[in-house]
């Protein structure tokens, strides 16, 4: 081995060793981390503002330059806006997404799982039309599905403003949902469902035995995103939740700054509120909330 | 590919039924209803025949309707580019990054705007846009010497605050489309194209742009839609100054705001109706254009 130092070595790292490019590679790398971080900062900011902001009391954010840190620490503002009502919008908000999410999962599976397991014509058709519907600006038939709604209650005596079903209605054939699931269903193997047709199964045993178990990660990934999706829902309830007491949080929180938009310390406290559900969900879930929709891009 | 024009199974054809008929009722016929409407003056106890005068006194009388729409290309116009290219800026920049401790950290950090429910976002923006020195983004532009703007107050900046909010939301979003596009990229042709020589702007200019174009193409068709549909941050942001909301002179007066605010808060049915079957057809145009568009990027 000492022989062989006296010997020319060959430069196995060539190169790379060579100094101007190793620069010019740490050079790259501090750039990208710079932008990177940078980045982080601008999209971190806006929450750290109005959190601080809900701490701060009522004549510290009436100051001019806005502190960066609290001089006094108050949870005054949080009791004030944490009333009986705003209880009740995030209930609301729950029971609407919610009930939307699950909604929408039974439909999008069952819909998904016709058009590709039970291909037809017609089948073909329905995902295209839904696919089209997707593209159609709902505040455009907004005013006439609403007229829709009030007609089933007078012709059917069934209520639909003001309840939770009637929020719910228009959402049950869900376009995103059914492109998901259709997608999902591909990955499914035609023999195992043939399998189970020549052992008699029935066509729904096998939808919701061997197909939901099957595509439940994509059951979960549509879960969260509808949910999310649904509680930012404004317009819909805007117009359908006409009783204080059915307004979701995104109505209630634009009522309530219609009254006390001056009063910064309510409504950065009340909005700090509303994002907090949000921000605890993606916070344990944001995995799979990135892989949903990670996946919706590709393959069109 | 299919023969059959119905499925095999009763179930099947159960749930392509419901599902025709929930598509009839829920969407077509509101749809058709507000075509309907559009011939009428359709008020709140008034509701007449009124031939086409609806539409003449929108296209040839309306100003407020033609600076709405105005507002509303301008408004696709910044936020649609801004979004695909900070999007694609940010996911080349992460893509970078092999430690994946850190990649996740930027990721779900990028991320986190768009899942944030809308309303109490732009609610907290609309106090970081508070004018003079109070706002968080006055203060920022003071450090760096910039003469505080009047954002949401001003009929030149209203807009562009709008949009700054939209481009920050949607960046995340377009951000992991492009991410999941990148990684689908095989890495031997960026490997080749080195060993051949070419540079990394020339790697990306003909090996990743080329490659990456299904995934803008979808970036691009979805915040148009979302773009032209913006209606929350209108009426979460916007002052009331002037009788309504809608921005200073109309500024940020977007259409899907425009057709809410004529047609349920003013109640002018009948002439909201004519409203929203223009931008419908605007719509169809535009979402026509992209499919053309699509299609000829995938190469169906």
């Amino acid at each position: 081995m000492a022989s062989s130092s006296t010997a020319h070595p060959i430069p196995t790292t060539a190169p790379r060793s060579h100094p101007a490019r190793r620069l010019n590679r740490w050079l790259g790398r501090v750039m990208v981390y710079t932008l990177l971080i940078f980045g982080a900062i601008v999209f971190f900011i806006p929450f750290y503002w109005v959190f601080i902001a809900s701490f701060k009391t009522a004549a510290e954010l009436r100051t001019i330059p806005p502190t960066w840190w609290p001089q006094t620490f108050t949870l005054a503002n949080y009791a004030e806006v944490w009333r009986p009502t705003f209880a009740r919008y995030f209930l609301n908000s729950f029971i609407y997404s919610g009930g939307t999410t699950v909604v929408v999962l039974f439909t999008s599976s069952l819909i998904g799982y016709v058009i590709v397991k039970d291909a037809s014509r017609l089948g073909n058709f329905l995902f295209w039309i839904i696919l089209a519907a997707s593209m159609v600006p709902f505040v455009t038939y907004l005013l006439p599905l609403f007229n829709i709604l009030l007609r089933i209650q007078q012709w059917f005596g069934i209520p639909m403003v003001n309840t939770y079903w009637g929020m719910i209605l228009p959402w049950v054939v869900f376009p995103f949902g059914v492109f998901l699931m259709r997608q999902a269903m591909f990955s499914i193997p035609n023999d195992l469902l043939d399998a189970a047709r020549i052992d008699g199964a029935h066509e729904y045993d096998i939808y919701w035995r061997i197909v939901v178990p099957l595509v439940r990660h994509n059951l979960a990934a549509l879960a969260i995103i509808v949910f999310i999706f649904k509680y930012d829902d404004l317009l819909w309830p805007l117009v359908v939740a006409q009783r204080t007491e059915m307004y979701p949080v995104t109505v209630g929180l634009v009522e309530y700054v219609g009254q006390f938009f001056v009063e910064y310390h309510l409504f950065t406290t009340a909005a700090v509120l509303a994002i907090i559900p949000i921000f605890m969900i993606y916070l344990v879930l944001q995995r799979y909330i990135i892989e949903g929709v990670a996946t919706q891009g590709l393959k069109g | 590919m299919t023969e059959n024009w119905l499925p095999k199974h009763p179930m099947g054809r159960i749930v392509l039924f419901c599902a025709f008929l929930f598509m009839l009722f829920m969407l077509w016929l509101p749809i058709a209803e507000m075509f309907y409407w559009s011939f009428f003056i359709k008020e709140p106890g008034i509701y007449q025949f009124n031939g086409l005068d609806n539409y003449r006194r929108l296209l040839t009388n309306d100003p407020v309707f033609w600076k709405s729409l105005n507002v509303t290309f301008v408004f696709a116009l910044m936020v649609v580019p801004g979004v695909t290219i900070l999007g694609l800026i940010l996911a080349i920049a992460v893509n970078t990054i092999r430690n994946y401790t850190a990649r996740g950290f930027f990721t779900v950090s990028f991320f986190i705007a768009y899942v944030v429910p809308l309303v109490a976002i732009a609610l907290v923006w609309r106090y970081i846009y508070l004018p003079g020195k109070q706002g968080l983004l006055n203060v920022l532009l003071d450090y760096i010497g910039i003469s505080p703007v009047r954002w949401l107050n001003s009929s030149e900046w209203a807009l562009r605050s709008l949009a700054i909010l939209r481009i920050w939301k949607e960046a995340g979003y377009a951000m992991v489309l492009f991410l999941a596009g990148l990684q689908s990229i095989p890495k031997d042709y960026f490997e080749a194209a080195a060993v051949d020589g070419a540079n990394a702007w020339r790697r990306f200019w003909y090996i990743t742009t080329p490659l990456l174009m299904p995934t803008i193409a979808f970036v691009v068709i979805i915040t148009t839609l979302s773009a032209f549909l913006a209606f929350t941050e209108v009426y979460v942001m916007t002052t009331e100054a002037g009788g309504g909301r809608g921005g200073p002179n109309f500024a940020t007066n977007l259409m899907a705001f425009h057709i809410f605010n004529t047609a349920i808060v003013y109640g002018h049915e009948g002439y909201g109706s004519a409203m929203a079957a223009v931008f419908f057809v605007i719509m169809v145009v535009v979402g026509y254009l992209q499919y053309r568009f699509i299609r000829a990027t995938y190469d169906y």
